[in-house]
């Protein structure tokens, strides 16, 4: 994969995270298993590329954390949206929306017209 | 999919984002993943090590993983530092709020106290900021400087005015300048209005509007180059102003005619209202000057002021540099006009307001030293105010409000009174700098472009945070200081008295140092203006009035013309019933300008070029005189006899008589002036010499003078000198009578007082006198509610030991005096201080003195005792106070 299209994906990820927790509250790994069904494997190359995105939803106070024990006993991190948090996922949606639609449009027109 | 239970998940003690914590965390929660994954893939078939290997191939570099997950841990840890900060912020200014509304009276005093202290700030800076510091309103400022003749190196004024001819040279030769222009002095009379009116106007010469100034017409065009070619048609530009006034605005102004000493001038500019004309600021037409033809004959003389724009990269420092070298290779090419006689360059921002300059900096350190006391007294105000409420802190403290913390709030506290304060002396300012602007004197330059504005705001708000530091730091660090559980337990009654007491007692004494300090600036300023006033001018400006009067050269073109008018004039003058003497003079002391000429004394060999002596020269009627009250102290005055067939004579004053006469006696010798130009080239017999007279200025003496008879010699502008002795409208009436029955294309201008030109020459003394003198007295009143404050706080806390005195007998007598003397203990020091303080800042108004020393003995002993009476006047009320303490009471009282 490219450098052009790792850019892509990334501004992406907050996205796809946020969407991801919209369902209520998951660990890390629950949401890059969701990413993985969700994209049919298709975008997120690396798991570990999450946890920093998780981090730094967190920070921005989209995301709150909390240690929790998962099934058979194990201590993990849950995540779940914060109000600002499903609010960001709405903006981001709709700003995806237009993109995605702008060079869909642009992809169909014929470049030689 | 991986779905927790609600009910088993605990929440786990907030760990904080410290090194060993956090990376505690970022390992569980990395390694949490793999082995889920691992567990997964083992559920898929894979081999546990096999799928350990696969699982961290999927995961990826663990290392930047958890480096990027530190950094954003450490960005919400900032984050959530950030946002404590600010909702403690906050809290404490909601808390301050609610604890200065609590007190209300405590609160208006503080914000009164700062208001004046920031206003009066803000109100000097408006005018310091609009006058010295805010660039001139021209593109590109800087590059603007003010060229002067030097001619100190023979005994003249640095900043003496040019010839055309040097002007000339300078500008097509100094590579330093870019452009530059010469500006001449040009007041025409308008006849083509029902009443004649004389106009404030300059003759420019080519470029000055176009490249040097670089202004912008609001309409029409300014000079080009064609309007300087010798017999183009006459045009001038007008200013906005006068555009407004003469024209009403009319947008067709363009084209249509001024006349001007009888001749038509056609309008084809209008300036915009901005603009500012340097050296005359209230000139309202400017039209062009063609080079003057006999400009090489009279290298020698001054008449033109130049301003010039240096070129790209030159420097100020290297236009006068230049000029000056310049000014050497003229000197040596035309040795007869130029010995003695250099150039420099001053930029014209620092030449515009050289005079206003340090008066206005006085000012502004006055206006500081005032804040700086306004501030040590609400600094007193406040450790007074925290000694009083140490218990609300302790409590504060007790319930877990770290040091920090109460620091915190009671520098907020202070900072929000400085707040309050500022508004209020921003209000204040916006008043004070109206007053400022109608009180400053006539002739202030840039009056116009005072206002409160931005960066007038910019330094109040500036001054406003400072302030509340200072005030603020000292009883917070006090506060957070204090061991508040001591005070807990003993009800707070022992406070900060003890080491409270000396600091505040400090605080006074600097405080009276400060009002001290300013208290001799201001005595030696009413001094020095008392003594300018007090100055015998040797003429009595009492009940004179003076007016001017310019002839065109059209209609008076010879001196023969001239001369049948002045006679006439002054023969009508004096005709005039309710006027007791009355003369003609070519120029008025104190006004600003005159005229210097070069003479010579017969008999001695002819003096070396540039090395002749200049006397101030004034054509006057015999009436002159006795209109100003003058007085000759040898020899005689012109009479009507001294006609112009006969013998030409002139009066000097005793200065030329000393200097050009020593240990001679002057009558009856001859001298020549003007003898280098064509004109009158004359003997001229010395017939008296006159008493020495203020002429430039009420501190300037002993310039050489000297006066002809106007029957003897021709001149176009004539102030008639009329002494009245009561109100002199209605001899400025028949004036105007008789001037129109001579000839009603006249107009009479500059109608003043003389009373009104000596109050107008010291009005920047006064100006300057009056504000440092309220100053002083606003911080004199701060430090005596200052050292009230103190001394009423001492007896209250030593309430007891006065009781104690008194059962041991002490009489009331007494112990108000111990009160009394505690106060002029403090005094006494602030005075020793501010004295000291006074002697090392002496030099910074010595500029401003005139007739006292800056260590005046009368000034600093009025002050001392004004100080130590206000001292008694602080102390009287906490006297009297604890005169009347019940011993009984007091001693019960703990």
């Amino acid at each position: 994969m490219t450098e052009a299209n790792l850019n892509l994906i990334r501004g992406t990820v907050d996205l796809l995270i946020l969407k991801a927790l919209s369902g209520g509250e998951r660990h890390g790994y629950a949401v890059s298993e969701w990413l993985r069904d969700a994209t049919d494997g298709t975008l997120l190359v690396e798991e570990g590329t999450l946890y920093p995105a998780l981090h730094r939803l967190d920070a921005k106070g989209w995301v709150e954390s909390e240690w929790g024990l998962s099934d058979n006993n194990r201590r993990a991190k849950y995540y779940r949206l914060t109000a600002a948090g499903r609010a960001q996922l709405e903006t981001e949606r709709r700003t995806w929306d237009l993109y995605a639609s702008a060079v869909e449009k642009a992809l169909a027109e014929d470049p030689a017209r | 999919m991986d779905r927790p239970e609600p009910h088993r998940k605990r929440r786990a003690l907030r760990v904080r984002g410290d090194a060993p914590g956090m990376e505690h965390e970022l390992e569980d929660e990395v390694r949490f993943h793999l082995e889920k994954r691992v567990d997964a893939l083992v559920a898929e078939g894979w081999t546990r090590a096999e799928a350990e290997i696969e699982a961290r191939r999927r995961f990826g570099d663990v290392d930047e993983v958890k480096r990027g997950m530190r950094r954003m841990t450490k960005r919400k840890e900032r984050r959530m530092k950030m946002g404590s900060w600010r909702s403690a912020l906050v809290q404490d200014i909601r808390y301050a709020l609610r604890a200065l509304k609590q007190k209300p009276l405590f609160t208006a005093v503080v914000a009164v106290t700062l208001a004046l202290g920031i206003g009066v700030n803000t109100a000097i800076f408006s005018v310091v900021d609009g006058i010295l510091f805010r660039p001139l309103p021209f593109p590109e400022p800087d590059e603007l400087v003010v060229l002067w003749t030097d001619v100190t190196a023979r005994g003249g004024p640095d900043d003496e005015w040019f010839s055309y001819a040097n002007f000339r040279d300078l500008r097509d030769q100094a590579a330093s300048l870019e452009a530059a222009a010469a500006w001449g002095g040009w007041s025409p009379t308008r006849t083509d209005t029902e009443e004649p009116q004389q106009l404030v106007a300059a003759v420019v010469t080519e470029g000055m509007l176009s490249e040097v100034l670089q202004v912008d017409p609001v309409l029409g065009r300014t000079l080009v180059s064609e309007d300087h070619l010798p017999g183009a048609p006459l045009r001038v530009v007008v200013s906005h102003g006068f555009w407004e006034r003469a024209f009403g605005r009319d947008p067709s102004v363009l084209g249509s005619t001024l006349t001007l000493m009888d001749e038509p001038y056609e309008v084809v500019g209008v300036l915009p209202a901005g603009f500012l004309p340097p050296f005359v600021q209230d000139a309202e037409l400017w039209a062009p000057q063609a080079p003057p033809e006999n400009a090489e004959q009279a290298r020698g003389g001054f008449s033109w002021r130049v301003v010039a724009r240096l070129a790209e990269g030159a420097t100020v420092e290297r236009a006068s540099n230049e000029v000056r070298e310049l000014g050497g290779r003229l000197e040596e090419a035309y040795p007869q006009s130029n010995t003695g006689m250099t150039f420099r360059a001053v930029a014209l921002q620092n030449d515009m307001v050289a005079d206003t300059r340090a008066g206005l900096l006085v000012l502004l350190g006055a206006v500081g030293l005032v804040l700086l006391v306004a501030c040590v007294n609400v600094a007193n105000l406040l450790l007074a105010r925290a000694s009083g409420r140490t218990q609300e802190l302790a409590v504060r403290s007790a319930l877990g409000a770290g040091r920090a913390r109460i620091f915190g709030q009671v520098l907020t506290e202070s900072l929000v009174l400085a707040g309050l304060g500022g508004v209020l002396g921003i209000a204040l300012a916006f008043w004070g700098t109206d007053l400022l602007v109608a009180l400053a004197p006539e002739g202030t330059p840039r009056i116009d472009e005072i206002a409160v504005n931005g960066r007038v705001l910019a330094f109040t708000g500036a001054v406003t945070v400072v302030s509340g530091l200072l005030f603020g730091l000292v009883p917070a660090f006090r506060v957070a200081r204090t061991d508040l559980h001591l005070d807990l337990r003993d009800g707070g009654r022992s406070g900060m008295s003890g080491s409270g007491g000396r600091l505040r007692s400090g605080l006074v004494v600097a405080q009276v140092a400060l009002a001290m300090v300013l208290l001799v600036g201001a005595g030696l300023l009413v001094r020095s203006f008392q003594n300018l006033r007090a100055t015998d001018l040797g003429f009595d400006p009492a009940g004179v009035v003076t007016m001017q009067v310019s002839l065109p050269a059209s209609r008076y073109p010879d001196a023969e013309t001239i001369r049948t008018f002045t006679e006439a004039l002054d023969e009508r003058l004096r005709a005039i019933p309710a006027v007791e003497a009355a003369g003609l003079t070519s120029t008025l002391p104190l006004i600003g300008f005159d005229g210097d000429v070069g003479i010579r004394v017969e008999g001695r060999p002819e003096p070396e070029p540039g090395q002749e002596p200049a006397v101030w020269f004034r054509r006057v009627t015999p009436g002159y005189l006795e209109a100003m009250r003058m007085s000759v102290v040898q020899g005689r005055w012109f009479t009507a006899q001294d006609a112009p067939d006969d013998g030409l004579v002139v009066v000097i004053n005793e200065t030329a008589a000393a200097n050009l006469f020593p240990g001679q006696n002057p009558i009856g010798q001859r001298v020549m002036y003007n003898y280098n130009s064509d004109s009158d080239p004359i003997w001229r017999d010395v017939i008296g010499i006159a008493r020495d007279i203020r002429n430039f200025g009420v501190r300037d003496s002993g310039r050489n003078a000297l006066y002809v008879p106007s029957a003897q010699s021709a001149g176009r502008t004539y102030f008639p000198v009329l002494r009245t002795g009561g109100d002199p409208n209605p001899a400025v009436a028949a004036v105007r009578e008789e001037l129109r029955a001579i000839d009603p294309s006249l107009a009479l201008a500059r109608i003043e007082t003389m009373d009104d030109i000596v109050r107008g020459a010291v009005a920047p003394e006064r100006f300057v006198a009056f504000l440092l003198s309220l100053f002083a007295t606003v911080s004199l009143v701060l430090a005596v509610v200052g050292l009230y404050g103190v001394v009423s706080y001492d007896v209250s806390t030593r309430v007891r030991e006065l009781g104690l005195r008194m059962a041991l007998g002490a009489g009331s007598g007494e112990i108000s005096w111990m009160v009394v003397g505690r106060s002029l203990v403090l005094v006494a020091t602030g005075i020793g201080i501010g004295l000291s303080m006074s002697l090392l800042l002496g030099g910074l108004v010595e500029s401003l003195l005139f007739g006292v020393g800056r260590t005046d003995g009368p000034t600093l002993v009025s002050v001392a005792l004004v100080l130590t009476g206000a001292a008694g006047v602080a102390a009287v009320i906490p006297a009297v106070r604890a005169a009347h303490v019940d011993p009984a009471v007091a001693l019960r009282s703990d």
